[in-house]
């Protein structure tokens, strides 16, 4: 009988799924060139046909507001995005620099990157951004309403590069995205080119905390593992693969000399030098000794995962991990620089201030001595 | 509600839950966040029938055929699937506690829908290998509830419950691993039920063997009956306890697994319709099984058009089916306990 049962179960098992099979073609609808089209090719290697001459933008991946305004000079177009982003924006300081960005719908997605399509297809837009590594259930019923998608894949600098390029293409801003392109790979290849010589025994050991308290934190294969690699630093997580929670013991065995504290987070690094979250214990760790605690600036973005600001980012990590090495220009100076020729906004001191955090992070540091 | 004499004229009952299921499904068209006049929305019908001057726009149309039409006939699909099954399982494990999720299936498809997630972006390889561990718990239950050759509903209601405890602490598992920014919000979303992924592909992958499971279940539902008064009266009657339960248990296992691998999971319909088709028609499996599928159509369409039209954002259909659920349910509860018309 129970053999009997097994055999039935798999041939009906058999049956469907062999029926399933048969049944599930994969859809070719790839849009013929039209007039009045341009294609464009995203990370799922699809060739997407938008309108030439876009007007209206919603995207549901968090850094890409702040990266389509900085390509485009001006915030107009985006009509709609990620709550998320919505609220990094009026946080940072991107909603003082592009106001307009503030009135963006964000209430047609909650969470996480379902959005609800009628909602969205009532903001009419010209092209949609939508993470392509998240199933393509929430890719899939956007494409059949008709709206043209583009899929972008996170993690690594050329993931970053790719998102320039595409929107560049979106935008036709080719030659500023390649601007930025060109100026992040110099910025790379100038940090590698200083860091090559620093022996591993230099290299401070670094724990980065992107979810605050909850002791979550990030191994190889993140971006953010690659960038502490790049600024002469060991990731003391790096044997760990991808995201991991981490225990207390862990981090006081792992004993980092600093500690980054991320901005999907609120907490500050008060919290952590005076031990003052219940269940942990931080006062034994050197970072702590040494209040090496630093919270991570956020910029037009977060400055912690892939944005267009990343290149300050390392130069801030490198100045923190190795004061001695020179660089051209202070941090001061060159985010001043950035926010003048990318953005066309002159930061006042106490914004570049708060973009660093300066009220948090450790006063004895030079880029917010000098204020 | 209907008059309670007319409960008991079938052909009159099956009239009018097939009218006021066509009347759910017409409505639920014309309801949604993107504004479409009825007037358009009926042309837009129509003209699938008759050929009709287009006068609506083409936004209209793809909302209409692409965005409402595969979600309501997919809710209508598994609301009555789940419904059915519900009250296939209550009858034959004589157990009103019992839900179609009770045979740890639910759990074990969820789990394969996951890691299928977890690996690739492909939604019908999470379909597939949701199913395929639909299949794989069910085995697991059979093989752990198996005692002295027999499998007593009791004990596998009990292996049940251990393969779907087993199961659900792999979900956690699994959602304990994955990465927080890139795949856990479509985990969590999917893992809470919903519909926003429903296309016509999918339709057409679960639709047929849903039906053919259904259509069984309906046909077995005298024999419901007979199983649900005890194996010791089912032998006497003639009928094999054993065979007849297994294979009830392998359509409603069918159902899950395949509701499970294009909407996730979706609780307590499964639990409540057949309640509350049993207060109003009593317990009679010949009308109750029928009865269920349409109730549960029903609530599972009205369910997914609050879903996705009360507010901007889309609310995860479980959650919705769980609270409204279960108020819904109280309210049924406490009316049929004062009249004390529970069971009969």
């Amino acid at each position: 009988m129970q053999t009997k049962i097994l055999i039935l179960t798999g041939f009906i098992a058999l049956a469907t799924a062999g029926y399933m099979v048969r049944r599930h073609t994969a859809p070719t609808s790839e849009s013929a060139p039209e007039q009045n089209k341009t294609i464009v090719t995203d990370q799922r290697g699809k060739r997407v046909a938008i309108p030439k001459n876009v007007e209206r933008i919603v995207t549901l991946p968090m850094p890409a507001p702040s990266l389509l305004f900085a390509l485009d000079g001006t915030a107009d177009r985006i009509v709609g995005m990620h709550p998320s982003s919505l609220a990094v924006t009026t946080e940072g300081i991107l909603g003082t620099i592009a106001p307009e960005l503030k009135s963006a719908k964000a209430d047609f997605v909650q969470g996480g990157f379902q959005p609800n399509v009628e909602e969205l297809l009532k903001l009419r837009p010209d092209v949609v951004f939508q993470w392509a590594d998240k199933g393509e259930d929430i890719l899939a019923p956007m494409e059949r309403a008709g709206i043209p998608v583009i899929g972008l894949t996170y993690g690594t600098q050329e993931d970053l590069e790719a998102w320039m390029r595409i929107m560049g293409d979106v935008l036709e801003k080719k030659e500023r995205a390649e601007e930025f392109i060109r100026f992040h790979q110099s910025a790379l290849q100038t940090i590698k080119e200083k860091v090559s010589e620093i022996p591993d025994s230099q290299k401070p050991k670094v724990l980065y905390l992107p979810y605050g308290a909850e002791l979550k934190t990030t191994g190889s294969g993140t971006y953010n593992d690659l960038y502490f690699d790049w600024t002469g630093a060991l990731n003391v997580a790096h044997d760990l693969a991808g995201w991991q929670t981490v225990t207390m013991e862990q981090i006081v065995s792992w004993n980092p000399d600093i500690i980054y504290i991320g901005n999907f987070s609120t907490l500050m690094p008060e919290e952590i030098l005076s031990d003052a979250i219940d269940g942990q214990y931080w006062s034994s760790i050197s970072a702590v000794k040494n209040r090496r605690v630093y919270k991570i600036p956020l910029g037009a973005y977060r400055w912690d995962p892939p944005n267009q600001e990343s290149p300050l980012m390392w130069q801030w990590l490198l100045s923190i991990q190795h004061p001695e090495i020179g660089f051209s220009g202070t941090l001061r100076g060159n985010i001043r620089d950035f926010y003048a020729q990318f953005y066309g906004y002159s930061l006042s001191n106490g914004e570049i201030d708060s973009i660093l955090v300066c009220e948090s992070n450790n006063k004895t540091l030079p880029w917010c001595r000098n204020n | 509600m209907v008059p309670k004499q007319l409960m008991h004229n079938e052909k009159i009952l099956a009239f009018f839950f097939f009218f006021s299921l066509a009347g759910i499904f017409l409505i639920s068209l014309c309801i949604g966040r993107y504004p479409v006049p009825f007037s358009h929305a009926a042309g837009i019908i129509a003209s699938k029938f008759f050929s009709i001057r287009q006068f609506w726009a083409e936004e209209e149309e793809a909302v209409i055929l692409f965005l409402r039409l595969p979600r309501i006939l997919l809710g209508l699909l598994i609301g009555a699937g789940l419904g059915i099954s519900g009250a296939a399982f209550q009858g034959i494990f004589r157990n009103p506690l019992v839900s179609p999720h009770i045979l740890g299936v639910a759990a074990g498809a969820g789990f394969g829908g996951i890691l299928a997630m977890l690996v690739s972006n492909n939604s019908f390889l999470v379909m597939v290998s949701a199913f395929a561990f639909g299949i794989v718990s069910i085995s697991l239950t059979s093989i752990v509830g198996r005692v002295r050759k027999t499998s007593h509903p009791l004990a596998l209601v009990l292996s049940g419950i251990v393969v779907g405890a087993f199961f659900t602490a792999l979900i956690s598992l699994l959602k304990f691993v994955a990465d927080p920014v890139d795949r856990l919000p479509s985990i969590v979303f999917w893992l809470m039920g919903n519909l926003a992924g429903a296309s016509f592909a999918k339709f057409s992958i679960v639709s047929v063997p849903i039906l053919v499971a259904m259509t069984l279940l309906v046909l077995l539902r005298w024999r419901i009956n007979i199983l649900s008064l005890g194996d010791e009266e089912a032998r006497t009657l003639g009928t094999n306890p054993e065979k007849l339960r297994w294979l009830i248990i392998l359509c409603v296992t069918v159902i899950v697994a395949l509701s499970v691998s294009v909407s996730g999971i979706i609780g307590w319909v499964g639990l409540v319709i057949p309640h509350i088709a049993r207060f109003a028609a009593g317990a009679n499996h010949r009308i109750l099984l029928p009865l269920s599928a349409y109730m549960g159509a029903g609530y599972l369409v009205i369910m997914d058009d609050i879903a996705r039209s009360l507010t901007p954002a889309e609310i995860p259909l479980g959650i919705l089916t769980a609270i409204i659920g279960a108020v819904v349910f109280a309210a049924v509860l406490k009316h049929a306990f004062q009249k004390n018309t529970y069971g009969n």
